[in-house]
C-alpha cells in the first residue's frame, strides 16, 4: 500500500511533467505576489510562535504515543486477576495501578499545559 | 501489580524535588508580575524537605533495596550522594537570587529547572538500569542546558549554552548507541546485574567493549574528562555563576556516582577490568591526562571563572583515580571518591559562590586582576575564598586535603597506581600555584577600583554555610567518611 | 491457485490495493470536488457546474470531475526558477500519499469466504479480510503516517520561494501539529473500551447499534460522544478547510500551494478530499460500526443472501456511510465562517486538548467501574 500510494502520486507528478506543455517566459518566472514587486527574500526569518508550537507538539504527540499501549493494557492493569475476553468481566480485586500511573503521568503533563497555556506560547493574540 | 506505598516513600526525595519543581513552574506563570523572590524560597523549601526525607531513608538504606523491577536501587551510597546533590542545590538557590535579581533576569523557571536537575541527579545515582540512568542523565542534561543558556542578555551564556548542548546531545547519542550494543550482545539484559550476569558470553563479541566504551564515554563527556572537555571551559565561563557551580559540582557528582556503579556492578567483572581491552588501564591514562591537561591549561588561565572551570577538569582526573582504584578492588576506594565529591561539591560551590558574589550588572570583575584589594575591603569573603581555594589545592586542614588524602592512600594500596599518585601529587602542587594566584592577588595588591559586590542575605548565608562545611569536612573527616564507607564495603 | 499460499496473498493484496485507490479512494474524491461546487450551489440558491456531459449523459453535471482531470493533466507544469527543484517535486506527492497509504487500515467490508462464495450463513473456513493490511499498531499507523502530511504543506511553502507560500506552509504545519495532538487524544477513548487498535478488531466488536447488556458491542458513538466531537473537529481541522482554512486563506494568502499549477496543484487539491475520504471512513470505523448495520440487518442479510453478494451488499452500505461523511463535512465547509489564526490556536490547545484529557480520565474512570 505504501508503494502504491507513493507510486501512484509519483505517476501522477511524471504525467504532469510529461503530458503538459512548456512555455517559460520571464513574466511566469517571477514570484507570484499579487503583481506587485518583490520586496526582499522570502527566506526571512519568521515569528518564534511557530516554533514554540512545533516544541509544545513535540511534548504532547509523544505523551499521546505513550498513552496508546497504556490504554490497550489498561484492562489487565486495574485487574488483580483476570480480565474475562468476553465479558469484559474482572474476576479479582481491582487494582488502581494503571490509573494510578497515569494519573502521574497526566499530572505532570498537565503542569506543562498549564505552564504554556500561561506563558501563551499556544493562545496567540 | 500494584503500587506500594513503601516504594513512594523511598524516593520521597525525587518526588519531593519534581513536585516543588512543578510548583515552581505553576506559581511562576500564575502570580505574574508578583515577586520571584518567594519562588525561591519555595525550592528552598523543596530541598530541605527532600533533605529531610533523606536523612529519615538514612536507616532503612543500610541494605540495598531495588524497585520497579530492577530500574532503580536504594541504598547507602545513592542516599550519601543524593544528600550532595540536594546541598548542592539548595546552596545554589542561596546564591542565585541576589545575582539574578543583579543581572536582571531572575525567572521562576530558573529555580525549578534547579529541581528538575536535582531530580534527575537522583534518579542518574539511584539507576541500576541503562533505561533509568538516560532518563535520570536526560532530565540532568536538559534542565543544566537550559540554566546554562537562561542568560539571554549574554551572549556568552548562549555561545556555552549551544556548545554543550551540542556536546551533550553527541553524549547521549553514544550512551544510546552503546546501550544497543550492549543489550544486542547480552542478549536482551539492560539492567546492571543482568549484564553483570552475562558477560562471559558477551565478551566473545568485540562489539560489547564497543558498548561499554560508547557508554563511558558517554559519561567521561559528562564529568568532562580529557578529551570529551572540550565544552567544559565555554560552557562554565558562560553559565550565570552559580549555575557554573551548581555544574561543575552536581552534575559532575551525579556522572561520577553513576561510573562508580555501572563500573562497579554491571563492568566489574575482571575479564572487563584488566588486561589490553580493560578499563582500568584506559581509565588510568585517562586521569593522568585530565588532571595534568586541567592544570596546565588552568595556569595560563587570567580568568578566575575559566581558572576554576580548568580546575574542575583536572578534578575529574584525581577522582578517575578513585574509581581505577576501585575498579582494582581497593575496598576504600569507593568511599575516598564519594567523600571527595561531598567535599569537591562544597569547595568549588562556595568559590562559584565567591565569583558570583563579587561582581555586578556592569563590572563582573572575573579576571584575576580585578580581585586585588578584596582581602583589605573584604576580609572575610577574602578568608573564604582563600580557604575554598586552599581546599581546592589540597591544603590542610580543609576537606579537600583529605579528599585527596584518602583518595591517594586508597590508590597507594594498588602497586599498579604508583605512577598515578605521583602524577597526581606533581599535580596538586602545580595546581597551589594557580589557586594562590588569586591569594596574592587579593591579599598582597591594591585596589584598582571600588569594590561593588552583590549584596544579598542569602548569598552571605550561602558562603557562610559553605565555609562551614569545607572546614567541617576538614576537622570531623572521618565522620563523613564513615557515612559514605559504609556502604562500600558491601 | 491456492488459499493461503504467497502467489494468492499476494494476488488478494493487489486486488485490493488496486481497487482501494483506484475503484474507491480516488473515484470518491474526484467526485466530491464536483460535489463540494454542487452542494455550496444549492446551499447558496445557485446553479452550480451542470453542463458537462458525455453525448447525452448529463448526470446533473457529475462529469466535470473528468473534465477537471483531463484539463489539469494537460496544464503546463510550472517550476518556479528560484524553487528547491527536488523538495518542490515531492512536496505533493507527500502531500498526497500519505492519504491513499493509510487507507489500507481499514476495513471496508466483512470477511469474504473464499470456498463459500454462494452459500447462505457459512462458516467461513478460508476468509479473505476485507481489509488490505491487518496491523496490530492499527491506528497508530494511521497517525504515524496520516502526520507525514504536515511535510506536503510545510516542504511546499519552503520550497516554492515565495513569500506567501511560506506564509502559508508556516501556518499549516502549526494548525496541523496542534489539532493532530487532539486528535491523537480523542480517539483513546476508544481504545481504553475496545482494548485494541486494530480497526478490523475495532469493527468487529461493534455488533449492536447500540446496547446496554453488552456495552463494548455498541457503537463507538454511544460510548465515545465526546471523543467522536473531538476527532471530527480535528480530522477537519487536519484538511485545512473552512472553517480552519488559515492555511490557504484563500481570499488572502492563498497558501503554500501558490506557485504550484497543473496536475501538481490538482494533487494538494485532490489530497484534501482524499483527506477528507480517508478520516471519514477512520470515524465510521472508530464511532459508527465500520460496515455494521445493528445486529437485526446484518444477521438478515447475512442469512438471506449467499456470501459474496452479502459482502458486496455491506460494503456498499459502508460506502453509503463514508458518503454521508463527506457530504457532512461538506456542509460544515459550507455553512461556518472561518476562525481567525488565535481562535484556531485557542481552540485547539486550550479548548480540545483540556477535554480530550478530561474524556481519557473519565473514560478510564468508567472501564475501571464497569469492569467489576
Amino acid at each position: 500500500m505504501i508503494l502504491g500510494g507513493v507510486g501512484f502520486a509519483f505517476a501522477l507528478t511524471a504525467a504532469a511533467k510529461y503530458l503538459g506543455p512548456s512555455r517559460p517566459s520571464a513574466a511566469k518566472d517571477y514570484p507570484y505576489e499579487c503583481g506587485s514587486d518583490v520586496i526582499g527574500s522570502p527566506r526571512a526569518r519568521f515569528e518564534v510562535k511557530f516554533y514554540q508550537v512545533a516544541i509544545v507538539f513535540l511534548v504532547f504527540d509523544i505523551e499521546t504515543a505513550f498513552l496508546y499501549p497504556w490504554a490497550l493494557k489498561y484492562r489487565a492493569l486495574s485487574c488483580l486477576g483476570q480480565v474475562d475476553l468476553q465479558t469484559r468481566v474482572c474476576t479479582g480485586g481491582v487494582s488502581f495501578f494503571g490509573l494510578g500511573e497515569i494519573l502521574v503521568f497526566m499530572g505532570i503533563l498537565i503542569v506543562a499545559l498549564a505552564y504554556v497555556w500561561r506563558k501563551r506560547a499556544v493562545g496567540w493574540e | 501489580m500494584s503500587f506500594d506505598a513503601t516504594q513512594l516513600f523511598a524516593y520521597a526525595p525525587m518526588l519531593i524535588l519534581i513536585g516543588m519543581g512543578c510548583l515552581i513552574l505553576l506559581a511562576e506563570t500564575f502570580a505574574q508580575g508578583a515577586s520571584r523572590a518567594g519562588l525561591a524560597w519555595l525550592g528552598i523549601a523543596g530541598c530541605v524537605g527532600a533533605l529531610i526525607a533523606i536523612v529519615a531513608g538514612w536507616a532503612g538504606a543500610a541494605e540495598p533495596t531495588t524497585h520497579f523491577q530492577g530500574m532503580l536501587v536504594v541504598d547507602r551510597m545513592a542516599l550519601f550522594l543524593d544528600g550532595t546533590f540536594v546541598a548542592a542545590a539548595l546552596l545554589t538557590l542561596l546564591f542565585a537570587p541576589p545575582y539574578l535579581r543583579e543581572q536582571g533576569f531572575e525567572f521562576g523557571e530558573f529555580y525549578a529547572m534547579v529541581l528538575f536537575a536535582t531530580a534527575g541527579m537522583v534518579m542518574v545515582i539511584h539507576a541500576t538500569h541503562l533505561v533509568s540512568l538516560l532518563i535520570g542523565i536526560e532530565t540532568m542534561s536538559l534542565a543544566a542546558y537550559v540554566l546554562t543558556g537562561c542568560w539571554r542578555r549574554s551572549l556568552r551564556s548562549a555561545e556555552g549554552a549551544i556548545k554543550y548542548f551540542l556536546m551533550g546531545a553527541f553524549a547521549t547519542g553514544f550512551l544510546v548507541y552503546g546501550m544497543a550494543m550492549v543489550y544486542g550482545t547480552t542478549g536482551g539484559e539492560l539492567s546492571y546485574a543482568g549484564i553483570a550476569s552475562k558477560v562471559p558470553q558477551a565478551t566473545k563479541s568485540p562489539l560489547f567493549y564497543l558498548g561499554e566504551y560508547f557508554i563511558l564515554v558517554a559519561l567521561g563527556f559528562k564529568v568532562a574528562a580529557v578529551p570529551f572537555h572540550m565544552w567544559a571551559p565555554d560552557a562554565y565561563e558562560g553559565a550565570p555563576t552559580p549555575v557554573t557551580g551548581f555544574m561543575a559540582a552536581g552534575v559532575k557528582a551525579a556522572a561520577f556516582g553513576a561510573i562508580v556503579r555501572l563500573l562497579g556492578s554491571a563492568f566489574a567483572s575482571p575479564l572487563l577490568v584488566f588486561d589490553f581491552t580493560g578499563w582500568a588501564s584506559v581509565l588510568a591514562v585517562l586521569a593522568a591526562a585530565t588532571m595534568t591537561l586541567g592544570n596546565l591549561a588552568a595556569i595560563r588561565q587570567d580568568n578566575v571563572k575559566r581558572l576554576l572551570a580548568y580546575s574542575s577538569i583536572s578534578h575529574a582526573g584525581y577522582l578517575l583515580i578513585g574509581v581505577v582504584a576501585s575498579g582494582l578492588g581497593v575496598a576504600s576506594a569507593k568511599p575516598a571518591v564519594l567523600f571527595y565529591l561531598a567535599s569537591y561539591t562544597f569547595t568549588t560551590l562556595g568559590a562559584f559562590g565567591v565569583v558570583a558574589w563579587i561582581g555586578n550588572r556592569s563590572d563582573e570583575r572575573l579576571y584575576v586582576d580585578d580581585w586585588a584589594g578584596v582581602g583589605t575591603a573584604r576580609p572575610a569573603v577574602a578568608l573564604a575564598m582563600t580557604l575554598f581555594l586552599l581546599s581546592l589545592g589540597g591544603v590542610p586542614p580543609t576537606g579537600g586535603f583529605f579528599g585527596k588524602f584518602y583518595l591517594f592512600r586508597a590508590a597507594m594500596e594498588s602497586p599498579q597506581l604508583h605512577w598515578l599518585v605521583v602524577v597526581a601529587v606533581v599535580n596538586s602542587m602545580v595546581s597551589v600555584y594557580y589557586y594562590l594566584r588569586v591569594v596574592v592577588s587579593m591579599y598582597f595588591r591594591d585596589s584598582t577600583r571600588a569594590l561593588a559586590p552583590t549584596e544579598g542575605a542569602t548569598m552571605r548565608l550561602g558562603l557562610l554555610l559553605t565555609a562551614i562545611a569545607v572546614v567541617l569536612l576538614g576537622i570531623f573527616p572521618g565522620t563523613v567518611v564513615e557515612w559514605a564507607g559504609s556502604i562500600a564495603l558491601k | 491457485m491456492e488459499y493461503g499460499s504467497l502467489a494468492f496473498q499476494a494476488l488478494a493484496a493487489t486486488i485490493k490495493i488496486v481497487f482501494m485507490i483506484l475503484g474507491f479512494l480516488m473515484p470518491l474524491a474526484s467526485i466530491l470536488t464536483w460535489m463540494e461546487r454542487r452542494e455550496s450551489a444549492m446551499m447558496q440558491d445557485r446553479l452550480g457546474p451542470n453542463r458537462a456531459n458525455i453525448g447525452p449523459f448529463k448526470l446533473w453535471g457529475i462529469t466535470h470531475f473528468m473534465a477537471d482531470a483531463v484539463k489539469f493533466l494537460f496544464k503546463e507544469d510550472f517550476v518556479p526558477p528560484k524553487a528547491h527543484k527536488f523538495l518542490f517535486m515531492w512536496a505533493p506527492i507527500m502531500a498526497m500519499a500519505p492519504a491513499l497509504i493509510v487507507a489500507a487500515i481499514i476495513p471496508f467490508g466483512p470477511p469474504l469466504c473464499w470456498n463459500e462464495l454462494l452459500e447462505k450463513n457459512p462458516v467461513c473456513g478460508q476468509p479473505i479480510n476485507l481489509q488490505i493490511a491487518q496491523l496490530d499498531v492499527g491506528l497508530l499507523f494511521y497517525f504515524a503516517i496520516s502526520s507525514l502530511a504536515v511535510y506536503g504543506a510545510t516542504l511546499a511553502g519552503w520550497a516554492s520561494h515565495n513569500k506567501w507560500a511560506m506564509m502559508g506552509g508556516l501556518r499549516a504545519t502549526s494548525q496541523m501539529m496542534s489539532y493532530e495532538v487532539t486528535m491523537g487524544m480523542a480517539v483513546l477513548g476508544s481504545f481504553l473500551v475496545y482494548g485494541t487498535l486494530e480497526p478490523g478488531a475495532i469493527v468487529a466488536q461493534q455488533t449492536h447499534i447500540f446496547s446496554l447488556g453488552h456495552y463494548h458491542s455498541s457503537w463507538g458513538i454511544f460510548l465515545q460522544p465526546a471523543g467522536f466531537v473531538l476527532f471530527l473537529t480535528a480530522a477537519i481541522a487536519e484538511t485545512k478547510r473552512t472553517p480552519f482554512d488559515i492555511p490557504e486563506g484563500e481570499p488572502e494568502i492563498i497558501g503554500y500551494f501558490v506557485e504550484y499549477s497543473g496536475l501538481r496543484f490538482g494533487m494538494f487539491f485532490l489530497g484534501e478530499f482524499l483527506e477528507i475520504v480517508v478520516s471519514s471512513a477512520i470515524m465510521i470505523t472508530l464511532f459508527f460500526g465500520g460496515y455494521h448495520w445493528g445486529n437485526t440487518i446484518d444477521n438478515a442479510l447475512l442469512s438471506h443472501l449467499p456470501n459474496f453478494v452479502f459482502v458486496l451488499a455491506m460494503f456498499g452500505l459502508w460506502t453509503v456511510k463514508v458518503f454521508a461523511f463527506c457530504g457532512f463535512q461538506l456542509m460544515i465547509r459550507w455553512s461556518l465562517p472561518r476562525f481567525r489564526s488565535d481562535q484556531l490556536m485557542r481552540l485547539g490547545w486550550q479548548r480540545l486538548l483540556p477535554i480530550s484529557i478530561a474524556n481519557v480520565v473519565a473514560t478510564a474512570l468508567v472501564v475501571l467501574w464497569a469492569q467489576q
